[in-house]
């Protein structure tokens, strides 16, 4: 069980020296029989027991030791291998004494190169407040100050009279340091009366000044044992710990995560609780809270949201059965993860113990590692289920902002209607977004004197590729804005250009053109767009036009040539992205270029003339699935 | 902690220097009496401590709470590293006035 002994007898003579020179009464009394500095390996009491195996050595300091003297003590035992350091009736309540317990842990644990200088600062701040709380409640036995100024005054004259006069009792405060899993543990135990809690609403009973600030500086504490044990923990991932590997398994994170999780224990024995607490302090969780009832154990779920409860099915009032039924009812903890402890074994208890919500069911007694395990492996599977969902949402959120971006390229509606306006024809666009992002897009500009630019473009897949090569284009042709006439120059520059910026096999269909409003003439350019629909807004005279043409992107040396339409009197031209030739005809087969113009000619006749377009696209969009996998551009114009 | 107490035309000044907790506790009682009976402004210059804790902070509401009670003003100034982090952990600027 020890590593090492040392006594001043046997330690380094300028150690010796140094403690002796530096040692002086601090009391009359001179109540240590030592008297001095002593560095023992003998168990000392029943918190050196209950820590079990693996202690490498103690620490003792003895009474007359100033602060000084029992810092570099302490650093030489804590560098000799021993992380439980006693300080035996001590007074020591310099700073110096947290100090050297956190430096020498660092050194000798091997975390000091993994935490910054004001970590370890806040760490030494945190262990000082606990020491000093230790000495004053567990070997000065003073009462705690009360809340009025009065008290205040009178709990400090106290203090000052009992360092000055009192003296001690053989009782010792101890120091153990741990570093596992990513976190730096303190324990530190007196062996005096403890404190009372304070009276007060809540059930955070060590509440005081000093335990907020330790709150406040570490990423956990609990107080326990009726004031004589407290543990603080200090996570050194993410924050302080050298930072993964961006090809690190998630298991890695999730795993170094998992120890910082909130585990609340339920049980009515307290030496279970107790021994469960210890068993996962033990494995390295910081964040441990405990219920005796399971009325407590309720409002500690609601008021916490613990990420995983360990319940006993036994207890007075309301059993484990019927608080987990209870916390099932509740929307908030359908994913809670309970295991359920009891004393049945019988397969019809664990039956029930499942319907009425365990996540787990563990019969008692519960061997520690099998315990700690299904904790571990509980809260891997909720923090992956949370990052998972986490992730999904995080993506929603991007894909539509992404989405409204793109809308945004649309022109308005009032930028439609001005047009109309402007140039005396009937004017309208529909664009549906598919599930996913995706690549369509349309636009128009008012060249003025009746002539209007109309354009429809479609890139190749769907996502958010295709939606960036929207943006790209889009710039380009705000660098380089439609010419009044010659489209199909215009498609061979932006072919060009474009060629020099889209990554290979990618590519776009796209149809320019302009409407010469009083000539009715369309003269366009396409890249292997769908073919321009016109005729008659009668029905009659419907066909389509040609828009064959290597689609922008492929190759640089496409070139592009102008086609004229003469659109007929009362006439109308319609664009459109392919997913309307891929819906679904009135028999469930692929709409096609016959069934599009069917469908335009058939409700040109019934409809009429300002609702026609709108009742292609809904008879269109009645036909399909929702939501479409593909953009829906349409376009109409009519005279 | 050692202090020195300085006049400065009127207004006192505590200028305080190493660190600032428990053991404290039996000399806090000669501070306070040095200021008893004082109405005017105290500040307490906290730049030469290096570390102070709950006990010190507690000690610094008594002493403000004794000016007060005199019908003086009391403030603090110059916290710098640690002792910075410690009145704002524990919100001293709601309750009394922290300088720069």
């Amino acid at each position: 069980m020890t590593g090492w002994s040392l006594s001043t007898a046997g330690c380094a003579d300028d150690l010796a020296e140094a403690v002796l020179r530096e040692s002086r009464p601090i009391n009359g009394a001179g109540a240590d029989a030592d008297g001095s500095v002593i560095l023992a390996a003998a168990p000392i009491g029943p918190v050196i027991a209950e820590a079990g195996g693996g202690i490498s050595g103690v620490v003792d300091v003895g009474p007359n030791d100033t602060p000084a003297a029992i810092a570099r003590a302490l650093d030489v035992g804590i560098a000799s291998g021993a992380w439980f350091v006693s300080l035996r009736n001590s007074t020591a309540l310099d700073f110096d004494v947290a100090d050297a317990v956190v430096k020498g842990a660092g050194a000798s644990l091997g975390f000091a190169e993994s935490v910054s200088a004001e970590r370890v600062d806040d760490m030494a701040t945190a262990l000082h407040e606990l020491l000093v709380n230790a000495a004053v409640h567990g070997n000065l036995d003073l009462p705690s100050p009360a809340e009025s100024s009065d008290n205040v005054r009178q709990h400090h004259a106290a203090v000052a009279e009992r360092i000055g006069l009192e003296p001690y009792r053989d009782r010792r405060v101890t120091v153990e340091a741990a570093w596992r899993d990513g976190a730096v543990s303190f324990v530190v135990v007196d062996e005096g009366l403890g404190y009372a809690p304070k009276p007060g609403p809540g059930d955070d009973a060590y509440s005081g000044r000093g335990m907020m600030i330790v709150r406040e500086l570490s990423d956990g504490l609990t107080v326990s044992d009726g004031g004589r044990r407290a543990t603080i923990n200090f996570r050194l991932f993410p924050a302080n710990a050298p930072k993964a590997d961006a090809g690190t398994d998630i298991l890695t994170a999730v795993d170094s995560a998992v120890l910082g999780c909130k585990v609340l224990i339920v049980d009515d024995e307290e030496i279970l609780v107790e021994m469960t607490r210890f068993q996962l302090q033990d494995a390295g969780f910081s964040h441990i809270d405990v219920a005796f009832d399971g009325e407590s154990a309720w409002r500690k779920i609601v008021r916490d949201a613990p990420d995983l409860v360990i319940l006993d099915h036994t207890m007075p009032g309301i059993t484990g059965l019927e608080l987990m039924v209870r916390t099932r009812a509740d929307e908030r903890f359908k994913d809670l993860p309970i295991i359920l402890v009891s004393a049945h074994d019988d397969r019809e208890f664990r039956s029930e113990a499942y319907r009425s919500g365990a996540t787990n069911v563990l019969t008692k007694p519960v061997e520690p590692d099998l315990l700690v395990h299904r904790v571990r492996q509980l809260l891997t599977s909720l923090l992956l289920l949370r990052r998972l969902r986490a992730f999904h949402r995080r993506v929603e959120q991007e894909l539509a902002q992404a989405q409204r971006m793109q809308e945004a390229l649309m022109p308005t509606v009032d930028s439609v209607a001005a047009v109309s306006e402007a140039c005396g024809v009937q004017l309208a666009g529909r664009f549906q977004m598919s599930s996913e992002l995706g690549g369509d897009w349309w636009g128009l500009s008012d060249f003025g004197g009746g002539r209007i630019g109309l354009y429809t473009v479609d890139f190749s897949g769907h996502g958010v590729g295709p939606a960036i090569n929207t943006f790209r284009l889009h710039t380009l042709m705000r660098d380089y804005p439609p010419p009044l006439d010659a489209p199909g120059g215009y498609l061979t520059r932006l072919n060009a250009r474009l060629c020099d910026i889209i990554p290979r096999g990618q590519y776009a269909t796209m149809l320019f053109g302009i409407v010469d409003v009083a000539a009715r003439q369309f003269t366009y350019a396409a890249s292997g767009s769908p073919a321009p629909v016109f005729g008659r807004a009668d029905g009659s005279l419907v066909t389509m036009a040609d828009s064959s043409g290597v689609p922008l992107g492929l190759s640089r040396r496409a070139e592009y040539e102008d086609r004229v339409i003469d659109l007929p009197e009362d006439g109308f031209l319609f664009l459109y992205s392919d997913v309307l030739l891929e819906g679904p005809g009135h028999g469930g087969e692929m709409l096609g270029d016959d069934g599009l113009l069917d469908l335009v000619r058939m409700t040109l006749k019934t409809a009429p003339p300002d609702k026609a377009f709108d009742q292609i696209v809904d008879a269109f969009l009645a036909r399909s699935v929702q939501p479409l996998d593909d953009d829906m551009t349409a376009v109409w114009l009519a005279f | 902690m050692e202090f020195k107490v300085n006049d400065n035309g009127g207004v006192r000044e505590i200028v305080t220097q190493g660190s600032f907790g428990f053991e404290d506790n039996s000399n806090i009682e000669k501070l306070v009496e040095s200021l008893t009976g004082d109405s005017g402004k105290v500040v307490m210059n906290l730049a030469g401590l290096s570390k102070i804790d709950s006990a010190g902070l507690g000690m610094i509401i008594l002493i403000k709470d004794e000016v007060e009670a005199a019908g003086g003003k009391f403030s603090v100034r110059g916290a710098t590293g640690q002792v910075k982090k410690m009145l704002d952990i524990s919100r001293f600027d709601q309750l009394m006035t922290v300088e720069t």
